[in-house]
C-alpha cells in the first residue's frame, strides 16, 4: 500500500513532460491488460467454479481467512407480495463470495462462517443484510425500491421527495459527470437533461459553454436568457466547480419550481449540491487522467497548384478580367515546388533587390495552415484528490483539483490551468442546531499569443492562410505578412488574465422545536482578476537577413488590468411542516437579499524598453516619432443589488393529492424605482394515481403514475444594465480627430430612454407525467410546456426619422415557446451479472412571435405569427449544364426577354451557373418588397431552429468491466451557409483577397475538356466567379441538413476486484480510457461543425472542437 | 431551554433581515458614469462635445484615395462601373435609409438645447471666449449638415431642437421647408458662427474650425443656392415653380419668399457669397496668400521641393497657410487613411477622364484646339501635358516619373517608378480605369505605404483658393462683369498655376462648341454659357481637379440637362493612337465572343471607353440624365412611418422630389 501511494505521489511530483502521459498511459493499459486476460480465464468457468476459485485465491493470499472453512447457508429469495425473485446477488460483505438465486429464487452458498454477513440486493429492490448466526437457512423477503422517484432531490431553499414534485424538475447525479476529459462542469452536462441547452462558441480554452433552459425566450436582446446557477445555495458559476466534488445537480425547469427565486430565475434554475463530509471512517479519492486533443472539422487543404488554378479560373470568370490572378510564371514556380522540383517560396522585390518580394501573387509556397496552426496532440492533465470523514458531531470534506490543458493552437502556444480548493465542515452544536462552513476557492490562469483571438481565426481561412503563402522566408526567418500571420502568433506578445474566486458560505440550522427549523446563511465571494496583454515589435527580416521592424508605428505597448468585486448574499428562511392525520402541510417563508460590487482599473502605455519585460513600468511612453504619448488609464465602479420575500405553501393528502403555492416579492435595483418592487407566483399540482386503491393490482407492473400541472408567472430583472438611467458618453482622449498630435477629450450624444420601461414577464404552464413500469425499471418522465415571454425589451415602433435616433428600447415584443421534453430510463440487471442501463431524452421547442411592432411586414424583422429561425431564399432548378440548358431556361421565364429573367441579380449567365425558379411566375427573379405580402420569388426554405435535441446514455456494467457510450445531437435544423467560407470566393463588393478556397470546393463547375483538374458537369458548386454573388444567393439546393449525431463521450472502464485492491490498501481502483467528440454524423457541410453554426466570426471561422483522449485512474482508499 | 432557542432563533431572523434592510438598498446609480445634467460646466467639456461632431465636416471620398477620387461621379473622373444616375433606370427610389436622417442635426440641436440656456446665464466656467468659441463651431457644424441636406434633397425640415419620441409631434416636424428657407437658415447659422469664433483656430494649427473657415462655406452656401435659383428659376426645383411639389401640401401652398421674389432670393444669395468669400480671402491675404508653385515636378530628394504639391500629401499642414481647416494622423496612434499610398497606384479605382485633361489651358493661355495654340497632341501622355498648364503637370501622372524619392524599409507594395498605365489588370495595382491618372495626394515618402496602404497624410477640409474662386463666380453672376477683386483673384489663381494671368486671352479664345464636347460646365439648362462664366468654370474646374467639388458644381450649374437627349461618351486616353504599342497586343482584349473585354472597341473610339468596354457595360450607350437626377428621392419608408394610422403615401407631410415615384426600387418619371 505504500509503496502504491509513494508511486502516485512520485507521479504527481514528476515534472510533466510529454512522454509521461505515454509512460502513464501504458502502464495503465498493461495493469488493465493483464487484469482482463485474468478475468477473461476465470469467466470461462462456470459460476460457482468461479466462486471458488476466487475463494482459493483468496484464502492463499490471506492467512486471515483460513478460519472461514464455513458451512453451507441456502435460501429462498421473494418479493414483498411473496413472488420469488430470481437473478438476486447474494454476497459475503466485505468479499466478492456470493452467489445468485435460480429460477425458483433459491440460492445455496458454501463456506459461510456464523460471523459473515449475507448482503442480498437486486436491482430495483432495496439491499438487505443479515447476519448469519447459526442458522442454516435464511429466506429473505425483498422490498421494492422506487428508483429515481424515491429520491430526494433539491428544490428551491430545500428538499423535496421527488415523489411529491408537482413542478418540473430534472436531476443529474455525480455518476452521470465521471469520468469525463472535459474542461468544465457544463461541458460533462451537456446533453443530459432534455430541454437544457449548453453551447460553447469555440475551442478556446478559456471559453465557457453558456447555459439555456426550454428554448429562446427572451428574443428581444435586451434581458439575459441564463438561468440562474447556484452552488450550495449560492449564486455562482457552473464551470469553477471541480466536477468531481458535484454531489447532484437538479434543474427547475418551470417557473412553478423556480419562482421561489424570483427575479433572477426567470429562466430556470440550475441547483448544484457538492459533496459532504461523511460520519465514519476517514475516506480518500484521487482521480487523475492524462489527455491528448486535436482539433476536429478543419477544413481539407488544397496544395498550392491546384489552389492557384481554382483562384485563376474564379478570376477569370469575373466579369472584366482577362489576366489571370497567380500570372504564368508564378504558377510554374508554384507546380514546381507542389511537385517538389523547387524550394522557392519567395524572391526578392525587383525594384528593390535586398528586400523580398511580399506580393501575395508572387509567393510560391505549399503551406498546409492547418498543420502549421494547430496542434495534432496537445496535452492536458486532471488530478484531482478528496478526503472526507467525520463522527455524528462534526464531519468534513476536503477537496483540491488541478487541471493543467494546452490549447490546440500550435503557433505561440494557448495554456490553461485551473485550481480548485473545497473545504467544508459541518458540527452539531446542540441537538437543535448545527452551523457549517465551507470555503471554495478557484484559480484560472490563461495564456495566449495576444493575437488568438476570433479575428485570427478568420484570417487562418483567409488570405493569410493561403497555401501558396509562406510561413518562413527563404533564410528560414518567420514572415509576417499581415494581421494573422504565424510570426504575430509566434512575437507579437502575449496576452493572459489570472483568476481567484474565493467563496465563504457560512450556515446555521436551528431546529428549536420539531417540525420547525430556521435556516440563516451569509454567502461571500470575492472575485480578483488581473488581465495583461502586450503588443512587440516584430521585426521581417530583409534578403540580407537584416531585421526591420514591419510596423514603424508600433513601438509595442502593455495594457494591463485589474479587477475586485465582491458579492454578499444573506438569506433566512424558515419552514415548519405538520401533519394531521393524512393531510401533509409544510410552509416556509424567508428573505434574500444580494449586493454585487466591482471595481476595476486598467492602464496602458506605448513604448516597451525591453522586449523580455513586458511591462507597465518598462514602457518609455514615447511613440515612433519619439514623442511623448499619455498612458491610457482607466477604472470602473459598479453595483447593483435586489432583495426578496418569499413564501411556499406545500399541502399533500396521503401523499395522493398533491399541491403548492409560491409566493415572491422582489426587488432589483436594475429596474427604475417604479418598477422596482413586482410580486411573483406560482401554483401546481400533482395526482399520484398509483397511490389509489384500485391500483394495488397493478403495482407490480406500473408502480408510479403521476400527473402534474403547474402555472407560474415570473419577472426578468436580468437586463443588460440598468435601462433608466442615462448617461453622458465620455471618453478621454478618445476622439480620432487629432489635436496636436495627440487624442483630445471626446463627448457624445446621450441615447434617449423610455421612463416607462419594466421588467419582461415570463409565464409558464407546465403539463407533465412521471411514470415508472416493472419495478421502476423503466421510467419515463415527459413534460409539454407553454412559455410566454411578455413585455419583452426591444426597440419600440419605428418613428419617424425626423427624431434623429432610433427608438427607446420599449417593452414592446412578445413571443412564446412551444416544446415538450421526455426523459426514458431503463435499468436492469441480467442473470450474468450484467447491468445495465439505457437513457434517452428529447427535447423539442420552438419560438413564435406574438408580437411586435412591424406594420409594413418587413421580412427583415420579427412578425407576428411567425416562427423564430425562418431562412428566406430563392428556389433552385440547378446548374445549366451548357449555355443551351441556361438559355433555354431564361427564355422560358421571360419569353420577350422585357420582364427582366434573372438579370436582377447579375448578368452573363451561361453554363455553370445557377437556374432560379420563378416562383410567382412574373417572369422576373427578385426579392420583391422584401415584405410579407411582396416577396418576389423568395420563400422560406428552411428554418434555423434546432429541432428535436436529444441525448442517450448507456451504460453497462459486468463484473468489473463498464463502457459507456454517451451520443448527444440534433434531429432536425436548416442552415443556409454564406460567404466565402462556404462559396470559396467572396461575392459583391468582395475581391480575391477573401477567397478561402478548400477542397470541398474543388467540386465545382468546368465544362471545358482542356481544364487541367477535368471537367465536372455534375458539380456541386456553380462555377466559381469573384467578387460577383449572383450564383451565391440563398437557395433552395444549398440549404444546409445541420442535424448531427455525436459521440460525446466513450468510457471503458474497469475496477479491480476489491480482492486485489484491498491487498495492496485500497478500496477500489479504476483505471478508465475516455473519449470526447470521437465522432460525428451529419450531412453538414465539412467546413463546419454543427455545434458551432451560431458562433461563426465574419465569414464563418471558428476555434474548432477538439477530439479528446484520456486515460485515467480513480482511487479510492 | 425550550424558550431560550426560540429566543436564538428569533434574534438570528431580525439580524439577518436588518442586515438588508436599509432604505435606499436598491438604489444603485451609475458610480462612474456622468450624467447628462453634470454636464458642460466649463470650456473643456464644450470642446470634447464639438470635437466628436467633427466627422460631419469630413468630406466624403471614393475608395481608398478618400476625396481625392470623389469625382467619380462627373464628367471629369471614372469608376470602373458606371454611376446609377447616369443610367436609364438604376437609380432608383431605395426602400429606406439616404439622406433623410436626422441623426447629427440631433446631436448638435442637443448641445444647443443644452448649453444655450447655460450660457445665458453664465454657467459655464473657463475662457469665457473658449466657451463662445465651441458654441461657434456647433453653429458651423449644423450649417454644414444642413447644406449636405441642401444639395441632395432641396426642401427639407428646419430642425432646431431634439424632439421627443412622440410620433405626433414627429409626423408634424417632418414638414420640408422650402429650400431657399433651408438656405437662410444655414447662412443664419454661419453668421453666429463668424460672430462666436475666434479668427485663430484654439488649437494654433487650424485642426479645429475658425472664423475663417465659416466664411468660406457662407460663400459656398451662398454661391450653391444662388446659381441654383438662377438656373432652376420657374422650374420645379425651386419654391413657387412650375410643378414644384412643395405647392401640393397645404402648408407650403401658399408660401411667400422673404425677399419678395425668387430673383431678389438670388441676388441676396449671390451677394452673401460676394461679402463671406471676400472677408475670407481678405484675411487669407493678410496671413501669406496662396502656397508658391515652384513649378517642376520634384525628382530628387536634392532638389527643393514643390510645396504646391507636398501640400496635399503633407502630414503636418499646420504651415501651409492657404489650409484653413485640415485633419491630423497619426500612425502611432493608429489613426490612418489610405490616401497617399492610392494616389501613387491606381486612385482607388478612379482615373481621370479625357475631358479634365482637354480643358486645361497651354500655358500661354490659350485653349489646346486654338491654331496658335502649340498643342503637342494626345498621343501620348508625356505629349498632351507638354507646354500646358503647369497644374495638369504637376498633378498628372506620367510614365517614367518618379513617385517615391524617399525610401523606407517598411514600405509595402511601393511603385517606385511611374508606369505605363495598367488599363486591364485586375490584380493587385490597378486598373488605371482611363489611362489617365491623378496623383494629387501621393506622397514622394515610401513610408506613407505602410502595411495595406496605410499612411498619415493630412486631409485637407477648407482650402482657401475657394474664397477667390467662389468671389469671382458670385460677382460674374450677380453683375455679369470681372470687377477689379475678381480681376486680382483669378491672376493670382492662374500665376500660381503656371498659365498666364492674361484671362481675356483665355476667354476671347474660346470657342463654345469646341469646350461643349467633352465638358459638361459648359451648359446650363441645356444651352451654352458665355465664354466668360465657362472660363470661370474652367478654372475652378483645374484648380479643383481631382478634389471631389465637381459634383456639387455641376448640379447647381443645372449642366447635366443636355444629357437628357444626346448621350455622352465619357472618355479616357487615346489608347488606339500610338499608345497602343505600349502594350502587348495580346493583353487587350475587345470584340471577344464570350464578352470578356478589358478595352473598348478601337471602331468605336480611338480613345478608352472606360463604361464601354463590354455590349453588356450599363453604360455601353452612354451616359444619359432625367432631370429628377438633381435631387435625390426621398426613400418610401420616411412616408409610411409619417403616413399616420392610414399607411397611405399621400397622406404623409413629406413630399418627394421632382420625377421621383414614391415606390420603391423605381426609377424616375422624367
Amino acid at each position: 500500500m505504500d509503496k502504491k501511494i509513494r508511486l502516485v505521489k512520485l507521479n504527481r511530483q514528476r515534472k510533466f513532460d510529454k512522454f509521461a502521459p505515454v509512460i502513464r498511459l501504458g502502464m495503465l493499459l498493461f495493469f488493465v491488460m493483464a487484469n482482463v486476460s485474468a478475468n477473461a480465464l476465470s469467466s470461462n468457468i462456470g459460476e460457482t467454479r468461479q466462486s471458488k476459485a476466487l475463494e482459493n485465491r483468496i484464502s492463499i493470499a490471506d492467512n486471515s481467512s483460513n478460519e472461514q472453512q464455513g458451512r453451507k447457508v441456502t435460501g429462498k429469495v421473494s418479493d414483498s407480495k411473496g413472488a420469488t425473485l430470481p437473478g438476486v446477488s447474494v454476497v459475503l460483505k466485505g468479499t466478492t463470495i456470493g452467489t445468485i438465486t435460480d429460477a425458483n429464487g433459491v440460492y445455496s452458498l458454501s463456506g459461510v462462517s456464523d460471523k459473515a454477513i449475507l448482503e442480498f440486493s437486486f436491482v430495483g429492490m432495496k439491499k438487505v443484510d443479515i447476519a448469519v448466526g447459526n442458522k442454516a437457512a435464511i429466506n429473505v423477503s425483498l422490498e421494492d425500491e422506487t428508483i429515481g422517484l424515491e429520491e430526494v432531490v433539491a428544490v428551491g431553499y430545500g428538499k423535496q421527495k421527488k415523489e411529491n414534485l408537482t413542478g418540473s424538475v430534472a436531476v443529474v447525479n455525480s455518476k452521470e459527470l465521471e469520468s469525463r476529459p472535459v474542461s468544465n462542469a457544463g461541458q460533462a452536462l451537456q446533453g443530459l437533461v432534455s430541454g437544457l441547452d449548453i453551447s460553447q462558441s469555440g475551442g478556446y480554452l478559456e471559453n465557457k459553454p453558456s447555459f439555456n433552459i426550454r428554448g429562446m425566450g427572451s428574443i428581444g436582446g435586451n434581458s439575459s436568457n441564463s438561468p440562474l446557477v447556484l452552488v450550495d445555495g449560492m449564486e455562482d458559476d457552473i464551470n469553477n466547480v471541480n466536477p468531481n466534488d458535484i454531489e447532484n445537480i437538479s434543474v427547475l425547469k418551470d417557473a412553478a419550481a423556480a419562482s421561489i427565486y424570483g427575479s433572477k430565475a426567470a429562466n430556470g434554475v440550475i441547483l448544484v449540491t457538492t459533496k459532504k463530509g461523511k460520519d465514519g471512517k476517514v475516506r480518500v479519492n484521487y482521480n487523475s487522467n492524462f489527455r491528448s486533443s486535436s482539433p476536429i472539422r478543419v477544413p481539407e487543404s488544397l496544395d498550392s497548384y491546384t489552389w492557384s488554378l481554382m483562384i485563376n479560373q474564379g478570376m477569370m470568370n469575373r466579369p472584366g478580367a482577362s489576366q489571370p490572378f497567380i500570372y504564368p510564371a508564378v504558377l510554374q514556380r508554384v507546380k514546381d515546388r507542389v511537385e517538389g522540383k523547387s524550394n522557392i517560396e519567395m524572391i526578392p522585390d525587383s525594384n528593390n533587390p535586398n528586400m523580398w518580394d511580399m506580393s501575395y501573387q508572387q509567393f510560391s509556397a505549399n503551406t498546409n495552415w492547418y498543420d502549421v496552426v494547430y496542434n495534432k496532440s496537445a496535452p492536458s492533465q486532471d488530478h484531482s484528490f478528496s478526503i472526507t470523514g467525520g463522527t455524528d458531531k462534526v464531519n468534513f470534506y476536503l477537496s483540491s483539483q488541478y487541471l493543467g490543458e494546452t490549447g490546440i493552437v500550435k503557433l505561440g502556444g494557448e495554456n490553461f490551468n485551473r485550481y480548485n480548493i473545497n473545504a467544508k465542515i459541518e458540527g452539531k452544536i446542540a441537538k437543535w442546531a448545527t452551523v457549517g462552513y465551507n470555503l471554495k476557492y478557484t484559480r484560472e490562469d490563461y495564456d495566449a499569443p495576444s493575437y488568438l483571438n476570433g479575428q485570427q481565426i478568420a484570417y487562418m481561412s483567409g488570405y493569410n492562410f493561403w497555401p501558396i503563402v509562406p510561413v518562413k522566408d527563404q533564410n528560414g526567418y518567420y514572415i509576417r505578412n499581415d494581421v494573422g500571420s504565424s510570426l504575430m502568433m509566434m512575437d507579437g506578445g502575449r496576452k493572459n488574465h489570472q483568476i481567484d474566486w474565493t467563496t465563504h458560505l457560512f450556515n446555521v440550522t436551528l431546529e428549536p422545536m420539531a417540525g420547525w427549523k430556521i435556516f440563516a446563511n451569509v454567502n461571500v465571494q470575492s472575485t480578483n482578476s488581473f488581465y495583461h496583454s502586450d503588443t512587440q515589435i516584430v521585426y521581417n527580416h530583409d534578403v540580407l537577413k537584416n531585421p526591420f521592424n514591419i510596423d514603424p508605428s508600433n513601438v509595442g505597448s502593455v495594457n494591463e488590468s485589474g479587477n475586485f468585486s465582491t458579492y454578499i448574499a444573506p438569506n433566512v428562511y424558515s419552514e415548519y411542516s405538520k401533519s394531521f392525520k393524512d393531510h401533509n402541510f409544510k410552509i416556509m417563508g424567508g428573505f434574500q437579499s444580494e449586493i454585487y460590487k466591482s471595481k476595476g482599473l486598467s492602464a496602458g502605455r506605448i513604448g516597451i524598453m525591453l522586449p523580455s519585460k513586458p511591462t507597465i513600468n518598462t514602457t518609455s511612453g514615447l511613440d515612433a516619432s519619439g514623442k511623448a504619448q499619455p498612458p491610457s488609464v482607466g477604472d470602473y465602479i459598479n453595483a447593483s443589488s435586489n432583495a426578496g420575500y418569499f413564501g411556499r405553501i406545500n399541502y399533500n393528502y396521503k401523499e395522493k393529492y398533491l399541491l403548492e403555492a409560491n409566493v415572491r416579492y422582489d426587488g432589483s435595483s436594475n429596474a427604475s424605482p417604479d418598477a422596482r418592487w413586482q410580486w411573483f407566483s406560482s401554483y401546481s399540482g400533482g395526482y399520484n394515481i398509483a397511490k389509489e386503491d384500485f391500483f394495488n393490482n397493478i403495482v407490480h407492473y406500473i408502480n408510479t403514475l403521476k400527473i402534474r400541472a403547474s402555472y407560474g408567472e415570473l419577472g426578468n430583472s436580468q437586463t443588460n444594465g440598468n435601462l433608466y438611467l442615462s448617461t453622458m458618453p465620455t471618453q478621454a482622449s478618445g476622439s480620432g480627430w487629432l489635436l496636436n498630435g495627440a487624442k483630445p477629450n471626446v463627448a457624445y450624444t446621450p441615447g434617449l430612454l423610455s421612463k416607462s420601461i419594466t421588467w419582461e414577464k415570463k409565464t409558464t404552464y407546465d403539463i407533465g407525467v412521471d411514470l415508472g413500469f416493472l419495478n421502476n425499471r423503466l421510467t419515463v418522465t415527459a413534460d409539454l410546456y407553454r412559455l410566454k415571454t411578455t413585455n419583452q425589451i426591444s426597440q419600440g415602433m419605428e418613428l419617424p426619422a425626423v427624431l434623429g435616433t432610433g427608438a427607446p428600447l420599449t417593452n414592446v415584443l412578445a413571443s412564446e415557446d412551444n416544446g415538450f421534453e421526455m426523459d426514458l430510463t431503463w435499468k436492469d440487471k441480467l442473470i450474468n451479472e450484467l447491468q445495465y442501463s439505457v437513457k434517452f431524452i428529447l427535447s423539442n421547442n420552438r419560438t413564435k412571435i406574438l408580437k411586435y411592432p412591424n406594420p409594413t411586414n418587413d421580412l427583415g424583422r420579427y412578425r407576428e405569427g411567425t416562427y423564430v429561425g425562418e431562412i428566406w431564399g430563392y428556389t433552385t432548378v440547378g446548374i445549366a449544364k451548357n449555355d443551351q440548358e441556361m438559355t433555354d431556361h431564361l427564355t422560358a421565364m421571360d419569353p420577350g426577354g422585357t420582364k427582366g429573367n434573372q438579370s436582377t441579380l447579375g448578368t452573363n449567365w451561361k453554363a455553370g451557373d445557377i437556374m432560379y425558379k420563378d416562383v410567382n411566375g412574373d417572369g422576373v427573379i427578385s426579392s420583391g418588397a422584401y415584405t410579407t405580402t411582396d416577396h418576389g420569388d423568395l420563400s422560406v426554405i428552411g428554418n434555423s431552429t434546432p429541432r428535436f435535441k436529444f441525448g442517450f446514455d448507456l451504460n453497462a456494467a459486468w463484473k468489473g468491466f463498464d463502457i459507456r457510450v454517451f451520443l448527444q445531437g440534433v434531429a432536425k435544423r436548416d442552415f443556409m451557409p454564406w460567404g466565402s467560407t462556404f462559396w470559396g470566393y467572396e461575392g459583391n463588393g468582395g475581391s480575391e483577397w477573401g477567397t478561402q478556397i478548400q477542397k470541398v470546393h474543388m467540386d465545382y463547375f468546368r465544362n471545358d475538356p482542356n481544364d487541367p483538374l477535368g471537367v465536372n458537369l455534375n458539380s456541386y458548386y456553380p462555377r466559381p466567379i469573384i467578387a460577383d454573388s449572383k450564383n451565391e444567393q440563398a437557395q433552395s439546393k444549398y440549404v444546409q441538413n445541420a442535424a448531427y449525431l455525436r459521440v460525446k463521450n466513450l468510457q471503458i472502464g474497469y475496477t479491480i476486484p476489491q480482492l486485489i485492491s484491498n491487498r495492496v490498501g485500497l478500496e477500489k481502483v479504476r483505471v478508465y480510457l475516455s473519449g470526447e467528440n470521437l465522432f460525428t454524423f451529419t450531412k453538414l457541410s465539412k467546413l463546419y461543425d454543427p455545434e458551432l453554426l451560431d458562433y461563426q466570426w465574419g465569414n464563418g471561422n471558428v476555434y474548432p472542437f477538439s477530439e479528446v483522449l484520456a486515460a485515467g485512474i480513480s482511487i479510492n482508499f | 431551554m425550550k424558550i431560550q432557542k426560540i429566543y436564538i432563533a428569533i434574534s438570528v431572523l431580525v439580524l439577518l433581515f436588518s442586515f438588508s434592510c436599509k432604505k435606499e438598498f436598491l438604489d444603485k446609480p451609475y458610480l462612474d458614469q456622468i450624467a447628462p445634467e453634470d454636464y458642460f460646466k466649463d470650456d473643456g467639456q464644450l470642446a470634447a462635445y464639438t470635437i466628436g461632431l467633427y466627422g460631419n465636416i469630413q468630406p466624403a471620398g471614393f475608395g481608398g484615395a478618400g476625396y481625392f477620387a470623389a469625382d467619380v461621379t462627373t464628367d471629369v473622373m471614372c469608376a470602373w462601373t458606371v454611376p446609377a444616375e447616369y443610367t436609364d433606370n438604376q437609380y432608383k427610389v431605395p426602400q429606406n435609409g439616404w439622406s433623410w436622417n436626422f441623426g447629427s442635426i440631433r446631436s448638435v440641436n442637443y448641445f444647443f438645447d443644452k448649453v444655450l440656456p447655460l450660457y445665458k446665464a453664465n454657467a459655464i466656467s473657463g475662457n469665457q471666449e473658449l466657451v463662445k468659441h465651441y458654441i461657434g463651431e456647433a453653429y458651423f457644424i449644423r450649417a454644414m449638415i444642413y447644406f449636405g441636406k441642401l444639395q441632395a434633397l432641396g426642401d427639407f425640415p428646419i430642425v432646431r431642437h431634439p424632439l421627443p419620441d412622440q410620433s405626433d409631434v414627429l409626423i408634424a416636424a417632418s414638414k420640408r421647408a422650402p429650400r431657399n428657407e433651408v438656405a437662410r437658415f444655414i447662412i443664419s447659422d454661419l453668421d453666429s458662427a463668424i460672430m462666436l469664433m475666434n479668427d485663430q483656430s484654439p488649437d494654433g494649427r487650424r485642426n479645429r474650425l475658425s472664423k475663417i473657415v465659416a466664411q468660406v462655406l457662407k460663400s459656398r452656401v451662398g454661391l450653391y443656392e444662388g446659381t441654383w435659383e438662377k438656373y432652376f428659376k420657374g422650374t420645379a426645383f425651386v419654391p413657387n415653380g412650375t410643378g414644384w411639389p412643395g405647392a401640393t401640401k397645404d402648408y407650403n401652398k401658399s408660401y411667400v419668399f422673404p425677399s419678395g421674389s425668387i430673383d431678389n432670393e438670388i441676388e441676396y444669395f449671390l451677394t452673401q457669397a460676394m461679402d463671406a468669400s471676400k472677408a475670407a480671402a481678405d484675411a487669407l491675404d493678410a496671413s501669406g496668400g496662396l502656397v508658391p508653385n515652384t513649378y517642376y515636378m520634384q525628382q530628387d530628394p536634392a532638389q527643393a521641393p514643390n510645396l504646391y504639391f507636398n501640400m496635399y500629401s503633407a502630414t503636418n499642414m499646420t504651415d501651409y497657410k492657404e489650409i484653413l481647416l485640415w485633419r491630423e494622423y497619426g500612425m502611432s496612434l493608429g489613426i490612418k487613411n489610405t490616401k497617399a499610398a492610392y494616389q501613387g497606384t491606381d486612385g482607388g479605382g478612379a482615373g481621370v477622364a479625357r475631358g479634365m485633361v482637354d480643358r486645361f489651358l497651354m500655358a500661354n493661355g490659350l485653349p489646346i484646339y486654338d491654331a496658335a495654340s502649340g498643342y503637342h497632341s494626345d498621343d501620348s501622355i508625356q505629349s498632351a501635358f507638354k507646354d500646358r498648364d503647369f497644374r495638369l503637370q504637376l498633378f498628372m501622372k506620367t510614365p517614367g516619373q518618379l513617385n517615391v524619392l524617399y525610401h523606407s524599409a517598411n514600405e509595402d507594395h511601393v511603385v517606385t517608378t511611374e508606369l505605363v498605365p495598367n488599363v486591364t489588370n485586375v490584380g493587385s495595382v490597378g486598373p488605371y480605369v482611363t489611362g489617365y491618372m491623378s496623383r494629387k495626394g501621393m506622397s514622394l515618402e515610401g513610408i506613407q505605404w505602410s502595411i495595406n496602404n496605410q499612411g498619415s497624410t493630412g486631409d485637407i477640409i477648407f482650402r482657401g483658393v475657394e474664397a477667390y474662386l467662389n468671389y469671382i463666380e458670385a460677382s460674374y453672376e450677380k453683375t455679369g462683369s470681372i470687377d477689379a477683386t475678381a480681376d486680382k483673384y483669378w491672376r493670382a489663381i492662374r500665376k500660381r498655376g503656371g498659365v498666364d494671368e492674361d484671362y481675356q486671352k483665355s476667354i476671347s479664345h474660346t470657342v463654345m462648341t469646341k469646350e461643349a464636347l467633352n465638358d459638361w460646365g459648359a451648359y446650363s439648362g441645356g444651352q451654352l454659357v458665355d465664354p466668360t462664366l465657362y472660363n470661370i468654370r474652367r478654372e475652378r474646374s483645374c484648380e479643383f481637379n481631382s478634389e471631389g467639388y465637381r459634383h456639387a458644381d455641376l448640379k447647381r450649374w443645372r449642366a447635366m440637362d443636355q444629357l437628357i437627349t444626346n448621350k455622352y461618351h465619357i472618355e479616357g486616353f487615346k489608347i488606339w493612337g500610338p499608345m497602343k504599342n505600349w502594350y502587348d497586343p495580346a493583353i487587350l482584349v475587345y470584340n471577344d465572343p464570350n464578352n470578356n473585354n478589358n478595352v473598348s472597341d478601337p471602331a468605336r473610339s480611338k480613345y478608352l471607353l472606360p463604361y464601354e468596354k463590354k455590349t453588356s457595360d450599363l453604360g455601353y450607350n452612354g451616359l444619359g440624365w432625367k432631370k429628377a437626377h438633381y435631387l435625390e428621392p426621398i426613400a418610401v419608408h420616411h412616408f409610411l412611418i409619417t403616413a399616420g394610422t392610414s399607411q397611405k403615401v399621400e397622406d404623409s407631410p413629406i413630399y418627394q422630389n421632382p420625377g421621383w415615384p414614391i415606390v420603391a426600387d423605381q426609377p424616375a418619371t422624367e
